[in-house]
């Protein structure tokens, strides 16, 4: 099911990419229709609430920076007032299985205490995000916040990344974009040496130089989350080598471009370059980062999927894949506008220098 | 500033959001200037405006 929807998403965006063809004005239902998908996945990305459990919560009672935990749970029983203080019973909301242990369990109640009287109404039938702390002298859960009420998606909560488990929404989107901006460079590379059509050149070079903008963002975002997840921007990590020798490879591609004065000569020589370079992509972005051990997702002996989708069960939360596809979509959709911009301007450009 | 954002993650997710649509809009720009320059070439040239 998964592999259908990520497959759905991929062919569904290409397809809206080369309607009606790469090289003709976008119709306005299509531009519309891209700035929704985009702005549906931001909001999709930042919005939705983190659905930690109580032994989440009780797990990290001693550290100083996350004790206090997003739990997702529904309410029990009524408001009790004790003392000062206000206590409730609860239960964890989305009881979840990693390899048949259970994680947590909805047979337990637990405490939770209320300093002040809540300003919101406490419903049976709701279900709640709290932000919690535990304290274990008393066992008892301390109310924080109130996150969210009745969300309609939830994140898994991860300790080591917290909220920036939503990274994957973005930053690989960027990663599976380049790869697809590199394969149609490609696939027009070679519709250039059969035809010899310059139109070709225009499209293959346009796309090589999205791939570089799309593989310079995902470096950078990379980088980014490794200075909080991995303590360094740059670590030599098997993965950012990977895609450091890629950025060099189409680096070149350009270089190589900008020495001819020949067009002919220039589309000819790139051409072959962007098929020979193409070859090197699904090694170094696919393959090499999981043949060796390494700090990013998905290298070797790393239990987690990584950036591509693992056929184990509970390794990609599914409404985390949810969105992915969605923003996967949106930034496929979005590459090609911008590709049929730029492809749009060299055409011209190619026009007015032959009328001059 | 550090600590902040070790503390409050959503800040890093939002930094990242950011700096793509900074890199997006910043192509947009180059492009926008290119166009520019392409329009100004055809208004001044009256020969050009009247074969395209």
């Amino acid at each position: 099911m998964k592999y259908f929807a990520l497959g759905f998403s991929i062919f569904f965006a290409l397809f809206l990419g080369f309607y009606p063809n790469l090289a003709k004005p976008k119709p306005i239902i299509w531009k519309m229709f891209a700035i929704l998908i985009v702005s549906i996945s931001l909001i999709l990305t930042i919005l939705p609430p983190l659905s930690g459990t109580f032994n989440d919560a009780i797990e990290l009672k001693s550290s100083p920076e996350h004790q206090n935990v997003d739990v997702y749970l529904k309410i029990q029983d009524n408001l009790e007032q004790n003392g000062d203080f206000y206590f409730i019973n609860a239960k964890i909301s989305n009881p979840y299985t990693i390899s048949g242990l259970e994680y947590d369990s909805d047979k337990y109640n637990y405490k939770i205490r209320f300093d002040k009287k809540p300003i919101f109404e406490l419903n049976k039938s709701h279900k709640y995000v709290f932000n919690l702390r535990y304290i274990s002298e008393d066992n008892v859960f301390i109310f924080n916040k109130l996150i969210s009420i009745n969300p309609y998606i939830t994140y898994p909560y991860i300790p080591a990344l917290v909220q920036r488990i939503k990274i994957l929404n973005l930053h690989v989107p960027m990663s599976w974009t380049a790869f697809i901006a590199f394969f149609i460079s490609m696939f027009y590379a070679v519709r250039y040496l059969r035809s010899q059509d310059l139109t070709n050149d225009i499209f293959a070079s346009s796309a090589a130089l999205l791939g570089l903008i799309f593989t310079l963002l995902a470096t950078s975002t990379g980088m980014i989350w490794a200075k909080f997840n991995w303590g360094a921007f740059w670590n030599w990590d098997p993965r950012q080598i990977s895609i450091f020798v890629l950025l060099m490879i189409y680096f070149a591609y350009f270089a190589l471009r900008a020495s001819f004065d020949s067009k002919v000569k220039k589309a000819k020589l790139s051409s072959v370059y962007s098929i020979l370079s193409f070859v090197t992509v699904p090694f170094l972005v696919f393959i090499i980062p999981r043949l060796y051990t390494g700090l990013h997702p998905g290298a070797k002996g790393d239990g987690t999927a990584g950036p591509v989708i693992s056929p184990q069960e509970g390794m990609l939360d599914s409404s985390l894949a949810f969105t992915y596809y969605i923003s996967l979509a949106g930034f496929i959709i979005l590459f090609f506008w911008l590709m049929n911009l730029l492809i749009r301007y060299q055409i011209l450009n190619e026009k007015l220098e032959e009328i001059e | 500033m550090y600590d902040f954002l070790v503390s409050n993650s959503i800040f890093v997710v939002l930094i990242i959001a950011l700096i793509i649509w900074f890199g997006i809009s910043l192509f947009l720009l180059v492009i926008d200037k290119k166009i520019s320059k392409l329009e100004a070439l055809i208004n001044k040239n009256e020969e050009l405006k009247n074969n395209i």
